[in-house]
């Protein structure tokens, strides 16, 4: 029973987190500019690697033009 | 022996996925879409050929190849619904995993018109500009140079309208993910039940406890998917210790759960797709400056960091000293999960070292961008530092974008070259600590021995990134293009390898004690060790940054 208690008690402060992070953090106007061009731009900021993040690619592609393989 | 071992059934599971892949994609794939990729690329060679810049055809075309893509084939969309995750949701769970849709509002709809007519205006321009530079052939450096200008601007326009566009028509999409998530369940259990089974487990109880810890890796992607927890950078990986941390910890882990809790099988499976991710020819994308700060800086600030944690700091473990030190110095989470293995470091610490490194993402990813602002940094010097630094590559693009387009063009290819060092990092540490650090005796250990010691999975982890490096180079720039990084990475192995990593985090947790994870963070000198380390690397990599953009190679720097 004890065991049970300790468990809600860890996942009610999860939601407490999941409620008042954003809450907080956007009170940082450089959070909140920061999430704002994220969300603009489609960029999901807890990709872990270069795979996960299509912007990747583009950024790639669009060094790869700008140095030299373009038809410039 | 080669069907018993967890790391050769790494290797054959993993090099099965990818043979899938390799089917999918570059054979079927390439069978569908193959002839039409390359009509197009001639088409764009004919366009080069007559325009001395890249005209509105060119960005047409070019648009179009870029549609071409594995992924996009009807199999490659099929696999995609079925590795779906749960969806990005707001404040409802139950919409990540099932949404009607909903009708776009009159305030989105006047920002998609008003994006389309600003395209059309522009288009319109470009079109003017480009029929007087046209006739004058091309010759009259003036003109040129004006058509070329408009024809940017309009594609800009083009891809902020596409973008928004595509944002507008998902939230009008149905979908229900919880059928594809049901047959995954089903495929995953079957194919590591059989590895398990031959490993010496019951198949029926791997199957039954597989169920749980699937059901727990959702509920972190479920967490993952959150928009204010996504935006933080906070991913399914920390979700999933948490939640198996809060279950382990408080009412004990169900004994009827442990058979699934198959944490480095999980990992050392990921790790071999991790491999096929890993593309060498990649490291060559900004040329000798993106090498010298990806490639010189991160091994030196690795080698540091090691030796200031054994020497100074003193930490008991050299196996909790590396996977901090490498997953600060590279790239977070898939480099502590990469050294974590290869030197066999404990679950604890592997928990310790991803838990720092998402907690330092999370701060870095603000206050770095914030600070280039303040002090009035160029967008390729921030960039090149942000992404050298920065572990994770989702909060690297994302602090680069704040900065601007060229910051997160830098940022983010240097990351990806940084990626792609895990493999010989991963690699060396392995063949240290199978010569040097388990190596008590003094005599001199033998090739065979060293072979014994050696993690197997290794071996599968650099052939998958040798191999596909070879396919990627053997293959035209379009192909490989469209058939590995957007058919078999993007499309397939890298969402096989992000659910088996999630399923080896909920085992962790499910298997680690808060006791002993305490045990491990002594004296705060993991945190220590993290933070000296972080600040050794960012000092080296601003400075290898400026002698590389700035000083040696300023030529390439403009061009950016």
């Amino acid at each position: 029973m004890k065991g049970w208690f300790k468990m809600f008690f860890c996942l009610l402060l999860i939601w407490c987190f999941v409620q008042l992070a954003p809450i907080v953090l956007t009170k940082i106007p450089a959070y909140d500019e920061l999430i704002q061009k994220s969300e603009s731009m489609g960029i999901d900021n807890a990709a872990l690697f270069y795979s996960e993040e299509a912007l990747t690619s583009l950024a790639e592609s669009e060094l790869n033009e700008r140095l030299g393989s373009g038809n410039e | 022996m080669l069907l018993m071992s967890e790391d050769y059934w790494a290797i054959w599971l993993g090099a099965f996925f990818l043979i899938v892949g390799i089917v999918i994609y570059l054979i079927i794939g390439k069978q569908s879409i193959g002839k039409e990729l390359i009509k197009m690329k001639y088409e764009l060679n004919y366009i080069s050929v007559d325009a001395p810049f890249k005209t509105m055809e060119w960005y047409k075309i070019n648009k179009e190849i870029k549609q071409l893509t594995g992924a996009n084939t009807a199999i490659g969309k099929s696999i995609t619904l079925l590795l779906r995750k749960p969806k990005s949701w707001k404040e409802n769970p139950s919409k990540s995993f099932s949404f009607e849709g909903i009708k776009i509002t009159d305030l989105d709809q006047t920002k998609l018109d008003q994006l389309r007519s600003e395209g059309l205006t522009l288009e319109d321009d470009a079109e003017k500009k480009e029929q007087l530079a046209r006739r004058a052939d091309f010759q009259n450096l003036h003109l040129n140079t004006t058509a070329k200008e408009a024809a940017g601007f309009w594609n800009k326009k083009q891809i902020e309208y596409e973008r928004f566009a595509k944002k507008l028509s998902q939230k009008e999409k149905k979908y229900n993910v919880l059928p594809s998530l049901f047959l995954l369940l089903i495929i995953l259990a079957l194919i590591f039940g059989l590895g398990v089974f031959f490993m010496g487990h019951t198949y029926l109880k791997f199957i039954v406890a597989f169920i749980g810890v699937f059901f727990l890796a959702v509920l972190s992607y479920l967490l993952a998917a959150q928009t204010d927890m996504k935006s933080l950078g906070i991913s399914y990986a920390i979700w999933a210790i948490v939640f198996g941390l809060i279950i382990s910890n408080t009412i004990g882990t169900p004994t009827w759960l442990k058979p699934a809790i198959q944490m480095e099988f999980f990992i050392k499976t990921g790790l071999v797709l991790l491999g096929a991710e890993i593309l060498l020819g990649k490291i060559m994308t900004i040329g000798l400056p993106g090498i010298f700060v990806s490639w010189v800086v991160t091994p030196i600030v690795l080698v540091s960091t090691f030796w200031f944690g054994q020497k100074i700091l003193k930490i008991g473990s050299k196996t909790l000293n590396i996977t901090i030190s490498a997953d600060m110095s590279v790239c977070g989470v898939s480099a502590a999960i990469a050294t974590a293995a290869a030197c066999n470091a404990k679950k604890e610490e592997l928990t310790l070292a991803v838990g720092l490194s998402m907690v330092f993402t999370s701060i870095m990813m603000i206050v770095m961008p914030a600070f280039i602002n303040a002090v009035g940094m160029p967008e390729v010097l921030g960039g090149a530092w942000i992404g050298g630094t920065i572990d994770a590559t989702g909060a690297v693009v994302a602090a680069g974008a704040f900065l601007g387009d060229t910051a997160l063009n830098v940022a983010a290819t240097i990351k990806m070259i940084q990626n792609v060092l895990i493999g010989l990092i991963a690699f060396g540490v392995a063949f240290y600590w199978a010569t040097k650090v388990e190596n008590t005796g003094k005599a001199k250990v033998g090739a065979s021995e060293i072979w014994h010691r050696f993690p197997k999975f290794i071996i599968g982890f650099l052939g998958a990134s040798i191999v596909f490096s070879i396919l990627y180079a053997a293959l035209s720039k379009e192909f490989s293009y469209a058939f590995i990084d957007h058919g078999i990475i993007r499309g397939f192995s890298k969402d096989v390898r992000g659910w088996l990593f999630c399923l080896a985090f909920v085992s962790i947790g499910l298997s680690v004690n808060f006791k002993e994870l305490k045990g491990h963070f002594s004296g705060g000198k993991p945190l220590i060790l993290y933070v000296c380390g972080q600040t050794l690397n960012l000092i080296l990599t601003l400075l290898m940054a400026y002698l590389m953009f700035y000083v040696v190679f300023p030529e390439i720097t403009d061009l950016i």
